[in-house]
């Protein structure tokens, strides 16, 4: 099997250039994942990110055949050949497939990932309703792979503004929760011409999404949350 | 609506007045299929009704409002280097305002008349 593989070390390379490799004996059943496994063990100045192999913990994401996609979950033999495998787009690149998502991670800092409580903490514990527990369901599940935020283009336009399909999806994530008490705040903090209304629905974050999340359903949510604090 | 306007309004801005162009538009498509064939006559006689004319005049605002927000969000999106987004947003803002004026000077030609 046939693979095209985005090489680049700064500290050697001039620019980025594209290797070729072969590998043979490849069963219907391998991952990607295990692909470069075996190409890194060819050449082993080789590198990328991996972990749990099992699309969980989104250390993987890279570029396959011009989709972003989960090294891990993406069997070799469903590609068409020259498996082409870049770093995902719009990121700055450390080595190889490896990049930096240092901005990926700013963004999700911005809209505070966690739950905010003004009122007395209750002393055993937060109930919710299986409703209020049920809206939660396709928001908790990101993994932060990044595959959706490197795969839209109002990110690749304005990286630093934007906040980017997986914070968005996370503000919506905490909007949701029926525990958490900074609604007006986070509402204010995504208003604006740039932090969240750069979205203008291509969708592509849904398409690329490894969990089948849908952040683009979450930031119309948000919109609505606005529409109905606005009137 | 200043350069800087905020995001919130100027998307609500911008699905409300789409609304109002579709209506528009589709209530004329279906006045044109019930009034056919159009002549000159007849469509002055339906523009000059004050009624008309006010609804007309709000679509047209809508659709410069409209464009404005389209614009704008396609400069913000691909005009990079402050200067050259400056020009543009200006450039639009001073086309949008002509015709705005124009629409305004043909309006009342109409209600003279």
């Amino acid at each position: 099997m046939r693979f095209k593989i985005y090489r680049y070390n700064p500290e050697k390379d001039q620019k980025p250039y594209m290797q070729d490799f072969v590998i043979d004996n490849v069963t219907d059943d391998m991952m990607l994942r295990d692909a470069l496994l075996i190409i890194k063990a060819q050449d082993e100045t080789f590198t990328f990110r991996h972990s749990c192999g099992e699309g969980v913990c989104g250390s993987d994401a890279v570029n396959i055949n011009g989709t972003n996609g989960l090294a891990c979950k993406i069997r070799c033999s469903e590609l068409k050949q020259p498996i082409e495998v870049r770093p995902v787009p719009s990121m700055p690149v450390i080595r190889d497939l490896v990049v930096d998502m240092e901005q990926f991670y700013h963004h999700y800092r911005a809209v505070k990932p966690y739950l905010t409580v003004t009122d007395p903490v209750p002393e055993v514990e937060f109930r919710q309703t299986p409703e209020q527990r049920e809206k939660l369901d396709g928001l908790y599940e990101c993994i932060l792979c990044g595959c959706c935020t490197t795969s839209c283009p109002s990110f690749w336009w304005n990286p630093d503004k934007f906040r980017g399909p997986a914070a968005l999806l996370q503000a919506y994530r905490f909007l949701a929760d029926s525990r958490d008490q900074a609604t007006a705040e986070r509402l204010q903090e995504l208003d604006g011409p740039y932090r969240m209304f750069r979205c203008h629905s291509i969708m592509n974050c849904v398409n690329v999404c490894p969990k089948g999340l849908n952040p683009t359903e979450a930031i119309h949510s948000i919109k609505k949350l606005m529409v109905k604090d606005l009137v | 609506m200043s350069l800087q306007a905020q995001g919130m309004r100027t998307w609500l801005l911008q699905r409300l007045t789409a609304i109002y162009i579709a209506i528009y538009f589709l209530s004329l498509i279906v006045w044109c299929i019930f009034n056919s064939p159009v002549t000159y006559n007849s469509w002055y006689t339906l523009i000059s009704q004050p009624v008309v004319l006010v609804l007309t005049i709000l679509f047209y605002l809508s659709v410069l409002i409209h464009a404005w927000v389209g614009m704008r969000d396609i400069l913000v999106d691909y005009a990079k280097p402050t200067s050259v987004r400056f020009v543009l947003l200006t450039g639009l803002a001073f086309a949008l305002t002509a015709m705005a004026t124009w629409l305004l000077l043909i309006v009342i030609g109409l209600v003279k008349v």
